[in-house]
């Protein structure tokens, strides 16, 4: 519809620039305001997981009596990463509603604002993945080369998460029972993913079902790179990053067919 | 169970059969009552809403919006941290921000309340500081929306000063106002909407007498 005098790959550069600017300022002012105001600052995004580690650790262990090697940081990386897929998906969610006063005012690409609340959601999992590392090193867990495996897949959870926070956004303006409908299904979900055990507990004909889940794929495989617990496929890993991928991929597409007709509704 | 649909627009037409066209260098004005479609209408323009099927606009050139000044602004930040944020949204780069923070600033009056959250402020410090800012986008094209609506007399000069010298400059500017003096101070031409329909279009006196007549 703009019609400037320039060529298309400058105005391209131009709108890639632009993106990422915007990007980067509303991640920022996200993570900022997240704790704003609030004493502790962002180290609740520490604390909270934290707590539910401490909880879940004194049950398993002192009341259960759960006495596997690592149980500690197995545990603590399963949360860690979880949590992130519930804020993130929160947060993602809340891109479109939560900003609904500048969409209606501005004109602004919305897909980053969607972006930049999942994104500020990764900062604070970032940090918490610091604090495990710390507990794994006191802990004795030695990193090997093979941990850089880890890389591609936490990127494929940030993908996985931006996905479902693209598609939440879109459904969430129009059924508002969204938000309490998905925090039933992660309160759900976090039982249904290996989190507080271990795959190998799982009986064989379930699995499947358990690895259909790509949280759990992403978890179980992020232990054995880390803490080197637990086993690896090629087939699983590969299934993880693709089904991720794929994911983004619906939640891009589904948000830039609808967006238009939402931005009326909000 | 009833499914209720909150907005159910099926055959409600915010705006039907608009159709105009305005010149470069024009300053061109839109009046209208509460609830006409004028305020659809820019956001049209501004490319927040998408017309419907078979509608077109072309617009050649870049647009500073400036919609209901403050939208940008989070009531939880300071002066400061809104104005790089409203910037940034509005398309400038950090460094061009850091070069026009001082003028934008001045022009907002705001020296000693940069460090301030915007919670605090009142209404007209919040939109002068919004106007600033907004007047710092180099662009041929303006869209102001009841801008001139906060703000004090002084305050208010200084906007129509700013007008005149971007209409000097040779900008388009399409202003949607509720007040006649404006109006007749500054509009080339202009347009009145009614009911969601073009009611009359051209000099600015006949649209003038002509929404002093349906109201």
């Amino acid at each position: 519809m703009r019609m400037d005098h320039r060529s298309s790959q400058d105005l391209l550069r131009d709108q890639v620039a632009y993106r990422w600017r915007l990007f980067v300022a509303l991640t920022w002012v996200n993570f900022k305001l997240r704790y704003y105001g609030s004493y502790l600052g962002y180290f609740w995004s520490l604390l909270k997981p934290l707590g539910l580690f401490g909880v879940l650790y004194i049950v398993f262990t002192v009341i259960l009596k759960q006495s596997t090697p690592h149980f500690g940081v197995v545990l603590l990386l399963g949360i860690i990463l979880w949590d992130f897929f519930v804020a993130g998906t929160m947060a993602g969610m809340n891109g479109l509603i939560g900003n609904y006063q500048m969409i209606r005012k501005v004109s602004l690409p919305r897909i980053v604002l969607v972006a930049a609340s999942v994104s500020s959601a990764f900062i604070g999992c970032i940090f918490n993945l610091l604090i495990f590392f710390l507990f794994a090193v006191l802990d004795g867990v030695a990193l090997t080369p093979k941990s850089l495996w880890f890389i591609p897949l936490i990127i494929a959870l940030y993908i996985l998460v931006l996905g479902i926070g693209l598609i939440l956004s879109i459904i969430v303006v129009k059924v508002r029972d969204t938000l309490s409908l998905w925090e039933v299904a992660t309160q759900l979900g976090f039982w249904m993913t290996p989190i507080v055990y271990r795959m190998s507990l799982v009986p064989e004909k379930w699995r499947f079902c358990i690895f259909f889940n790509p949280m759990s794929g992403i978890i179980e495989y992020s232990r054995y790179l880390l803490i080197g617990v637990g086993g690896l496929t090629k087939i699983g890993y590969c299934y993880v990053i693709s089904l991720s991928s794929l994911i983004l991929l619906i939640g891009i597409a589904v948000f830039k067919w609808k967006e238009g007709e939402m931005v009326e509704d909000l | 169970m009833k499914l209720h649909y909150r907005n159910d627009r099926k055959d409600r037409r915010t705006l039907d059969n608009i159709s105009f066209e305005i010149q470069r260098g024009e300053f061109f004005g839109i009046i209208g009552r509460n609830g006409s479609g004028k305020s659809t209408l820019l956001k049209i323009l501004a490319g927040i809403y998408k017309p419907d099927k078979g509608g077109e606009i072309q617009i050649h050139g870049r647009i500073a919006p400036m919609l209901e000044l403050g939208v940008g602004f989070n009531l939880e930040l300071t002066g400061r941290e809104n104005v790089y944020l409203n910037a940034t949204i509005l398309g400038l780069t950090k460094k061009e921000i850091h070069a026009r923070y001082e003028d934008i600033v001045r022009f907002a009056e705001l020296e000693n309340f940069m460090e301030l959250q915007v919670k605090h402020y009142s209404s007209g410090m919040a939109v002068k500081l919004a106007f600033a800012v907004a007047a710092q986008i180099d662009a041929p094209i303006m869209l102001l929306d009841e801008v001139l609506a906060v703000g004090d007399f002084v305050f208010q000069e200084k906007c129509f000063a700013y007008f005149e010298e971007c209409k000097r400059q040779g900008k388009t500017i399409i202003l949607v106002t509720h007040n006649p003096q404006t109006m007749e101070r500054f509009a080339d031409r202009a347009m009145l909407i009614h009911q969601s329909h073009i009611s009359v279009m051209g000099d600015p006196y006949q649209v003038l007498e002509r929404y002093h007549a349906i109201g």
